[in-house]
């Protein structure tokens, strides 16, 4: 067993999750999404107005149901590193569930993206909707990895659930889940819930 | 269950209760909503990389480069939104 994942908080101090390498990627993402977010706020208050009417649109309902879809999922991935450091051949089911989880992301989106091109809202019709589709479909690009992912990391736990694969593995597969979710609340509070004036 | 696990379930507990919280914070439509909605998105974000990604035990480089992250972020959108938004 990795003598640095035992489970506990010490032997945890200064332990890097995942493959270092992986961390490029991760913050080449963040900065990445971080110049969309900004680039989206300066269109949102550069028109308001057009950018509002828009936004109304757009179901929060279905945008915290997918937030609260991806934490969850996120919940249980965290608990599969966990499990998989004890040896738990909990670890499989817990995988399986955060696939679950993040399948029904997917299924959400679906009939989010269904309902706007049925009311003839799409990539082209409004700047609004340009940056809707654009940022949200990067996003399910990653979610579709992610998911594509997680049924790796399934099949490499052994017949009782248990993890066999490596633990920088399982670990960086995990945070690249997590990222996925941060990015999803980050998109959540632009797109779904920041208003610029008075449009409501 | 583990003392890791239990901390994963409150953050978790506190990441769900301050979504549903927010959800009508838009509604308002004033300046200060905007704010809100910017620094509880954040703050969520923040959560989830410390305690779900484990960058809060990770070495010093990742968690100065998260923290960069966050900072400069919050800057830029409140920036856009307060001083270039008017």
């Amino acid at each position: 067993m990795n003598p640095a994942t035992d489970g506990n908080e010490t032997a945890l101090r200064g332990h890097v999750p995942g493959e270092p390498g992986l961390w490029v990627l991760i913050f080449g993402d963040l900065l990445v999404f971080g110049v969309l977010f900004v680039t989206y706020a300066v269109s949102l208050v550069g028109d308001p107005d057009a950018m509002g009417l828009s936004q109304q649109k757009l179901s929060r309902g279905l945008g915290l149901a997918n937030t609260i879809l991806l934490l969850t999922s996120s919940w249980f991935i965290a608990h599969a590193v966990n499990a998989a450091r004890r040896g738990s051949p909990r670890a499989r089911r817990l995988i399986l569930a955060a696939l679950a989880l993040g399948t029904a992301f997917v299924g959400v989106k679906v009939v989010e993206w269904g309902g706007h091109i049925g009311h003839g809202d799409t990539l082209n019709s409004s700047s609004f909707f340009t940056f809707y589709f654009m940022y949200t479909g990067i996003h399910l690009l990653h979610v579709l990895i992610g998911l594509g992912v997680l049924t790796w990391l399934a099949w490499q736990c052994d017949s009782s659930g248990a993890w066999t694969g490596p633990f920088a593995v399982l670990e960086g597969s995990a945070v690249f889940w997590h990222l996925v979710d941060l990015l999803w609340v980050m998109l959540f509070a632009l797109l779904y819930l920041l208003r610029h004036g008075a449009a409501v | 269950m583990t003392w890791i696990s239990k901390r994963l379930t409150v953050f978790w507990l506190v990441l769900v209760v301050v979504s549903v919280l927010s959800f009508e914070s838009s509604l308002f439509g004033s300046k200060a909503a905007g704010a809100i909605v910017i620094v509880i998105g954040l703050l969520k974000a923040w959560i989830v990389g410390s305690e779900f990604m484990e960058i809060r035990s990770a070495p010093l480089v990742l968690r100065a480069l998260f923290g960069a992250w966050l900072v400069v972020l919050g800057a830029a959108l409140l920036g856009v939104f307060y001083i270039l938004g008017g």
